[in-house]
């Protein structure tokens, strides 16, 4: 068998991954004789691998772009290449390019001055991506490790901090059940099945004389579980709030944007594709998950002082406004959520971004929301540009969050669940609430205290600017959105 | 299910069996057939002639633990040489260069281990 | 009758490991699991993952746990309070998994013992084991599968870095000895004057 004549255009196609593992093994070679390295006297090298992985993660998205195929199954049908892994990828790789840009004065600043941190940032973002474009279980539960593996070390980074240690721990310990649990639907399934490939395991479950219908049931309880937990989805949600808190805000803020995309690209591909005659069942599941972390986030988020904790609440219940339309199982409704998703990575950029200008280097005590009042006298620019996003994250109109949320009541609306959309429709008023009590704190409590913020810099300054202007851009022209969504949407089935 | 499998394996049955007798029969004509007359001196635990005044378990440097992870991914990394190994003659080129990427890979890290200092012990 | 012995030594060992009371002991009973289930695989003619079960497990990962226990520095665990609050809902949830999965494993795997009476001749060419585990293993990993091991081998290059990363003290330098700077130090070199 000549097997490179058999991988030779599945090697092409896979260029982007490939590019992306070669430059991460550069990179730790580099880094590791660059650090070492006696007659530059120990250097501190995160600046220069922090270009570096711009840089990289500039050609990887360009590679991912110009890609010149437009839909193949390869590596023995174990990976897939289409419209939705093109853009959930290109996503994954913008947004995290995003992050970087506005997370490095905070890495500068709270001294995590070594170079692996950006190193296991692009692990990460190779897991996610191998994630977005896998098409097989074994593949999938590699990516999902890969990726886990290096968020546990970010979590647990600043190895002095205590809260940081512990939220490692907790991720640690809570990650690994949650993908013993995968584990564990993924055998049930290859035990029912015969194979681990999503396309055979549509086939089996489309065939009406298939023997192990109940086992796949049972399997799927656990896989959803496994996955709600990944996504932090309402009841597997305890481990959010302290994660969140506990490890360095640069962490937090990768963790709250980049994943979510990646990992529920391929939750989507299981649940929507290859279960998709057993959609009664996790869709009665994630429904009731979907309308628990809506209510739940929304009553809890009220109640919150610190920023951090109140911000993993909101993501809480964004996820549930995620998994809303998924639950109804019908085109609308994936293009619905791809849109939410995309718009919620648009709208989390300034968001996160804020709480980094409030972050005043290593001191992780000033982050309650009251320190948020001294904005308008100190930047009345930053003022002005939190209050959009926290209105866009609430739905309020001139902004695209107001799409994002009305296009899930549509799809809520026309699969007849009107009883879930009125509940929603009345919880989110409570949810508004908070986020435009956020925006009374800024500009009508007086702070007696003097408040320092974190000077802004350029990179962080831009960023900023654009995710702001993309909101307001979306809004009166959200054609593009729709039409990526729409594709993602349709490359699913 | 008959299968040769079991027919293979039988030498190595016969083996263990044997062993884990024998064993058995050691270890309790031992504690039968030896005289025993216990008393405190003799059940206590003996530290150059004093009393023990300290528990054997204490915290250590966690150097230690590296060292064990550091082995546990090279040990991992061996155990996939043993089908590699066997099948060699049927994997053609290609099988052989996965290897040795594989291989690179690991090597990569064994080279960041020991250029950060992973591997000193002062 | 082998094998259910062994599922019974398994299953009580496994209880034992989260209800002995010294974290040593418990560690030792989780050897004790490694090396049932490395058992029972053997007799289910998975020789190769069964070995590799003993050599990672027992061999690497147990010392690693010893490891941890040492470090913790706990002596006897205290039975906790809460435990009894706990059993009741623990027990009836844990309960009513386990019926969940026993009657579909049963309404869905039984068919398959050899005593259904499909089984009335026995083909031989059947019970040949021509490729042997190990050899079926290699000859996929590494060529249709190859992808897969080599993500492998970049998930094991993660868990050195993070290991490292989070383990070692960048700030001590170890002090080396420098053979060539020795051999090369003469009388001529090495007095100098200071000023």
């Amino acid at each position: 068998m000549n097997f490179s004549f058999l991988f030779a255009n599945d090697i092409k196609i896979f260029f982007p991954e490939i590019f992306l593992s070669l430059a991460i093994l550069i990179v730790l070679i580099y880094g590791v004789l660059l650090a070492t390295s006696l007659t530059y006297n120990y250097p501190l090298i995160s600046k220069n691998i922090y270009k570096l992985v711009l840089f990289i993660l500039f050609l990887t998205s360009l590679l991912t772009m110009y890609n010149p195929i437009d839909y193949a199954l390869i590596f023995q049908k174990t990976f897939v290449h289409d419209d939705l892994t093109r853009v959930a990828k290109l996503f994954v790789l913008g947004s995290s390019f995003a992050c970087l840009l506005l997370f490095q004065s905070y890495i500068e600043n709270s001294q995590i001055n070594n170079y692996e941190y950006f190193l296991l940032i692009l692990f990460s973002i190779f897991g996610l991506n191998l994630l977005v474009s896998s098409y097989d279980l074994i593949s999938a539960y590699l990516a999902i490790e890969l990726q886990a593996l290096s968020f546990y070390v970010l979590a647990s980074f600043q190895r002095q901090s205590v809260f940081s240690t512990e939220a490692g721990l907790k991720y640690f310990i809570l990650g690994a059940f949650s993908s013993g649990l995968l584990l564990y639907a993924f055998s049930l399934i290859y035990g029912v099945t015969g194979t681990t490939n999503l396309i055979n395991i549509k086939n089996f479950c489309l065939d009406p004389y298939f023997e192990g219908a109940t086992i796949i049931q049972i399997a799927l309880i656990f896989l959803i579980a496994g996955f709600l937990f990944k996504i932090a989805a309402f009841p597997f949600h305890m481990w959010t709030p302290d994660v969140y808190e506990g490890s360095p805000t640069s962490t937090t803020i990768f963790f709250a944007i980049v994943p979510k995309i990646a990992i529920m690209s391929f939750f989507v591909r299981l649940c929507s594709f290859s279960f998709s005659s057993f959609d009664g069942i996790w869709g009665e599941i994630l429904l009731f998950s979907a309308l628990g972390s809506i209510i739940y986030s929304a009553f809890v988020a009220i109640k919150q002082n610190s920023l951090k904790r109140l911000l993993a609440y909101s993501g809480i219940g964004h996820v549930g406004f995620i998994l809303l339309p998924l639950s109804t199982n019908t085109l609308d409704g994936l293009q619905a959520m791809f849109f939410y998703l995309l718009v919620y990575m648009i709208t989390s950029l300034p968001v996160w971004g804020l709480l980094l200008v409030c972050m005043k280097g290593k001191k992780n005590s000033q982050n309650s929301v009251s320190i948020l009042g001294g904005l308008p006298t100190s930047s009345p620019i930053l003022a002005i540009l939190a209050s959009l996003a926290f209105f866009s994250l609430a739905g309020i109109p001139p902004l695209v969050g107001f799409y994002s949320k009305i296009f899930i009541f549509f799809s809520a609306i026309k699969s007849s669940l009107y009883l879930v959309a009125f509940v929603v429709l009345a919880i989110s008023v409570v949810s508004t609430y908070y986020y435009i009590s956020i925006v009374k704190t800024i500009y009508f409590e007086k702070n007696k205290n003097w408040i320092f913020y974190e000077p802004v810099t350029k990179e962080k300054s831009i960023v900023l600017a654009v995710s702001l202007i993309l909101l307001f851009f979306f809004f009166f022209n959200p054609n593009l959105l729709l039409l990526l969504s729409q594709q993602m949407a349709l490359s699913v089935f | 299910m008959p299968s040769l499998f079991y027919e293979e394996y039988f030498p190595v049955w016969i083996a263990l069996f044997v062993s884990i007798f024998l064993s058995i029969i050691i270890f309790t004509l031992s504690y039968i057939l030896a005289i025993q007359n216990p008393d405190t001196e003799k059940l206590s635990s003996y530290e150059c002639g004093f009393d023990p005044y300290e528990d054997a378990r204490n915290t250590f440097d966690i150097r230690f633990y590296l060292v064990a992870i550091l082995f546990i991914i090279f040990d991992l990394e061996a155990v996939f040489f043993f089908p590699w190994a066997i099948s060699l003659s049927h994997i053609t080129s290609w099988g052989f260069w996965t290897m040795i990427d594989f291989i690179i890979e690991l090597a990569l890290g064994f080279f960041y281990a020991w250029k950060i200092g992973a591997l000193e012990w002062e | 009758m082998l094998f259910l012995l062994l599922s019974i030594v398994l299953i009580i060992s496994a209880i034992l490991v989260i209800s002995a009371q010294n974290p040593v002991h418990s560690v030792f009973f989780l050897v004790l699991v490694f090396l049932t289930s490395a058992f029972s695989l053997f007799l289910l003619e998975i020789e190769f993952v069964s070995l590799l079960f003993v050599l990672v497990y027992v061999g690497a990962i147990a010392v690693l746990f010893l490891f941890v226990v040492m470090m913790l520095d706990i002596k006897v665990t205290k039975q906790e309070k809460d435990f009894m609050i706990y059993l009741p809902m623990g027990s009836f949830l844990g309960l009513i998994f386990f019926l969940e999965i026993f009657l579909t494993l049963q309404e869905n795997f039984v068919p398959f013992l050899p005593l259904s009476g499909r089984e009335l001749y026995i083909n031989w060419l059947n019970c040949i084991d021509s490729l042997t585990n190990i050899k079926v293993l290699g000859q996929l990993l590494y060529t249709y599968y190859f992808p897969f091991f080599l993500i492998a081998g970049i998930v094991l290059l993660v868990a050195m870095v993070g290991a490292i990363v989070l383990t070692l003290n960048f700030t001590q330098k170890a002090k080396h000895q420098f053979v060539f700077r020795q051999i090369l130090r003469e009388k001529k070199n090495s007095i100098y004057l200071i000023k």
